[in-house]
């Protein structure tokens, strides 16, 4: 069996990050390229960054005329699933408003146009790959990668999330190849059970035009089969990786043990439960501090809420933290706390446990069904995680075990692991 | 007419924006350099050419000119550091003999509310600042924002002080006249005079307002108006900052005061201190006031703790009283006392425009992790006495 030739599809790709998704992507594209062909189109890449073992071509960097030669003798296909899409709307923005709305042709149905120079140009700015038009970009970035897909030779194409579904499927339709989707986190996750707009119809449309779905656990796995519709004989949920890091561990200033939040600040992550859990905790000992690291919408009511518990003095924010000061708030942790409400994988629970903290974890987590030696409770059991957390700081040999599986959980947790998996999958829907 | 004038004056210790991962190992709070640059920024436009027309107007009058000063030890500490010229320009006015200093809690905080002995313990330092800086023992209090009460009247009289400020503002006054002394209720030896409120923000407020009715403001007329007034004894009252920050001199306010004051005493109104005005009448009857009042806008203390961010922080910094003062350590009761400043509460109000940090959520921030650090050095003071006293036990 000669190796597989893989074509994936990213949005956000390091260095330009935003959250976890680019992280994601280069992990599993630095593990699979040792054992597949990689080619990998994101929007914007670093210009001038290369890696050994695949290609990262940003869009940011093509010229037109690359384009161009492509598109002799390609008329592209209208797809009609999308009616109406929100022009401004970005998936991590808080403020509420109304968005205009693009329509189409009286069918329903989006005639695609030829690629245009200024297409292109949507990516070269300065502007955050999720500010603006996201709704354009998305539909910009599907033209430019079908046209592209057509000079690359590939068995298999690979999109991830809901931002590369349409790249993924019009690459599938101007091909003909097999399309995976990677499932990293969904509109569920992000805005609840009642969730329904033009980003939940790509994530369906996508999952439902794909050959095979690929959750990061089998949590959001269930999430694809009940909340979208989606047939479970092709989910085959994989989970994510972590990186290794250099693990350190310094002495803290002050005495109390200190229990980290670590994430965005919005709903999705629990953040309330985690000043509940405080305050319980609180009124049992008093030998313990609780630090909020990450900014987000609801800081400053947050702010509040915890003055109004009365654990201001015990309860700190620290706001956006970048990796250095991270790692160094890491290595003094002695808790790690993640009251996701829902949390399709929950990569920050894995760095913790590469840092030899315990972690107190929702069961609403992907990373819940990885980690055997995490403490865990639905994310509304306040009592149960302040509990779990008072153990964990008054009795010592319960942490040492409990340290001791999490290093045992993390050793299959990496990149290599999973891309074996991936290449199963992808030898299943080439029916190799 | 008779008439009292008092100018306070106070700077506050500003944070430094205290992060979290100082905690525990950066034990200075203050920023050093700011509150140095804003106190000699406001003393060359402020304090220091106030004082002069001051000292002027007394020696025009021969002396007939008299005010008072409320100065907080704070900013009294921060002159001594930052601007001794300020303190020399001070010590000037008080050798006329025609300046009283009032007493306050040396802090300028809010121990009055939170803490009965700690606020005896504040004023008692303040007096004997002013001593030691001034040659006079305050007998009339001036407390932090005018916060008044019954309880609070009551402990100035327990202080042993002949006369307490509070301002006059209408839900305070009802139907009583702000010329006229009161006392609390069952308090007969410290008599309580009242700020004119209407008269003292005419001056500190509205003269400059473009939309006042009176605009512009003569200082002749503003001298009728004093001589116009019934009752024992006018009491004017406002920030020092009135004179050259609040309002610039190009506002020509040092113009408009020296034409007003000198125009007042010309119509036969006399000057006279705070305790002059208490010795010289009787209070005319009680003035009842169960709940704090104070000076600002709605004469409440809700500038300063209205929200839970405020609420939060001054529980925790009053929690602290017991341990801090076991320490015995008296640069960390001092530490401790600089946190109780009205300002750092004030700051943490959503709507204060006047502040130094970012929002008043930052306020709250660096003032609770600050906090937190004090409290990680209080525990550790306390270790250190427990082993000491054990291998003393030993």
């Amino acid at each position: 069996m000669r190796k597989i030739k893989v074509l994936k599809l990213g949005w956000e790709f390091p260095p330009l990050i935003n959250g976890g998704l680019g992280v994601a992507c280069m992990g599993i594209s630095k593990a699979l390229s040792k054992k597949v062909d990689l080619s990998v189109i994101v929007p914007k890449a670093k210009r001038g960054l290369e890696y050994d073992g695949f290609s990262l071509t940003g869009l940011n960097n093509l010229e037109y005329q690359e384009l161009e030669t492509q598109e002799e003798g390609y008329t592209y296909e209208s797809f009609s699933v999308v009616g109406k899409a929100p022009v401004d709307l970005d998936p991590y923005a808080c403020v509420e408003g109304t968005p205009g709305t693009i329509t189409f042709t009286k069918e329903g149905k989006l005639l695609f146009s030829k690629v245009h120079k200024a297409d292109l140009d949507l990516f070269t700015g300065k502007e955050d790959l999720y500010a603006g038009d996201l709704a354009r970009k998305v539909i910009e970035f599907s033209k430019i990668c079908a046209v592209m897909a057509r000079g690359y030779d590939f068995d298999v194409v690979h999109a991830h999330d809901w931002m590369t579904y349409l790249a993924g499927v019009e690459v599938k339709k101007a091909t003909g190849k097999p399309l995976v989707v990677h499932l990293h986190a969904s509109q569920f996750d992000r805005a609840g059970a009642d969730a329904r707009g033009w980003i939940y119809d790509i994530e369906k449309y996508g999952m439902e035009h794909a050959d095979a779905v690929i959750p990061v656990s089998k949590y959001t796995g269930t999430v694809a089969a009940g909340h979208y519709g989606i047939d479970p004989a092709k989910i085959f949920p994989v989970h994510n990786g972590a990186d290794p890091v250099e693990v350190f561990h310094s002495k803290k200033k002050f005495p109390e043990k200190l229990v980290l939040f670590l994430g965005r600040l919005t709903a999705q992550k629990g953040p309330e439960f985690f000043l509940q859990i405080a305050a319980k905790v609180l009124e049992q000992t008093d030998n313990v501090r609780f630090v909020m690291a990450g900014t987000g919408e609801k800081l400053r009511q947050l702010i509040e809420t915890g003055a109004f518990h009365g654990v201001g003095d015990k309860f700190h924010f620290t706001g956006f933290l970048n990796k250095q000061k991270v790692n160094e708030l890491l290595s003094m942790t002695d808790v790690y706390c993640m009251p996701s409400v829902s949390e399709p994988f929950g990569l920050s629970a894995l760095e913790a446990a590469q840092f030899n903290i315990p972690a107190v974890i929702s069961k609403q987590s992907g990373v819940a069904e990885v980690m055997k030696g995490a403490l865990k409770a639905d994310f509304w059991d306040v009592n149960m995680m302040a509990s779990q957390i008072v153990s964990l700081i008054t009795d010592d040999e319960l942490y040492k075990k409990v340290v001791a599986q999490s290093a045992q959980d993390i050793k299959n947790s990496n990149w290599d692991t999973a891309a074996d998996k991936m290449i199963r999958v992808y030898h299943h829907v080439l029916g190799w | 007419m008779n008439i009292t004038l008092t100018f306070y004056a106070h700077q506050p210790n500003r944070l430094i924006p205290y992060d979290f991962f100082k905690i525990g190992e950066h034990a200075f709070y203050e920023d050093d350099e700011l509150n140095g640059r804003v106190l000699s920024e406001v003393a060359e436009r402020c304090y220091l050419p106030a004082n002069r027309l001051m000292k002027q107007l007394i020696e025009l009058s021969d002396g007939k000119f008299k005010f008072a000063l409320a100065l907080s030890g704070v900013i009294l500490e921060q002159a001594r550091y930052h601007r001794p010229d300020l303190i020399e320009s001070f010590r000037e006015l008080a050798e006329t003999g025609c300046v009283e200093f009032l007493a306050m809690p040396y802090y300028a905080s809010l121990a009055s509310l939170y803490s009965t002995g700690e606020f005896a313990e504040q004023v008692n330092e303040h007096v004997d600042l002013i001593e030691e800086l001034f040659g006079q023992r305050p007998k009339v209090l001036w407390n932090t924002g005018m916060l008044y009460s019954n309880a609070i009247a009551a402990q100035a009289f327990d202080l042993g002080f002949s006369g307490i400020m509070a301002d006059g503002s209408s839900r305070l006054m009802s139907n009583r006249h702000t010329n006229d002394l009161q006392c609390a209720p069952l308090i007969a030896k410290t008599k309580t005079l009242i700020r004119n409120r209407h008269l003292s923000n005419d001056l500190a407020n509205r003269r400059t307002d473009p939309s006042w009715s009176e605009y512009p403001l003569s200082p002749y007329t503003f001298a009728d108006w004093l001589s116009q007034q019934d009752g024992q004894v006018v009491n004017l009252s406002m920030d020092y900052e009135t004179l050259g920050e609040r309002q610039p001199d190009s506002s020509g306010v040092f113009e408009f005061w020296r034409s007003m004051i000198m125009a007042s005493i010309f119509n036969g109104n006399v000057f006279m201190t705070p305790s002059e005005a208490v010795e010289s009448f009787d209070s005319v009857g009680t003035l009842d006031c169960p709940s704090p009042a104070s000076c600002s806008t709605y004469g409440t203390t809700t500038q300063w703790n209205g929200n839970v961010m405020q609420q939060e922080a001054l529980k925790k910094i009053y929690d602290l009283e017991a341990a801090v003062k076991a320490s015995e350590d008296r640069d960390m009761i001092h530490v401790w006392r600089k946190l109780q400043s009205a300002d750092h509460f004030h700051y943490m109000e959503k709507s204060n425009g006047f502040t130094p940090y970012p929002s008043p959520y930052d306020a709250y921030i660096y003032y609770m992790n600050a906090l937190a650090d004090l409290q990680v050095r209080v525990k550790r003071q306390a270790e250190l006495i427990h082993k000491a006293h054990k291998a003393t036990l030993a």
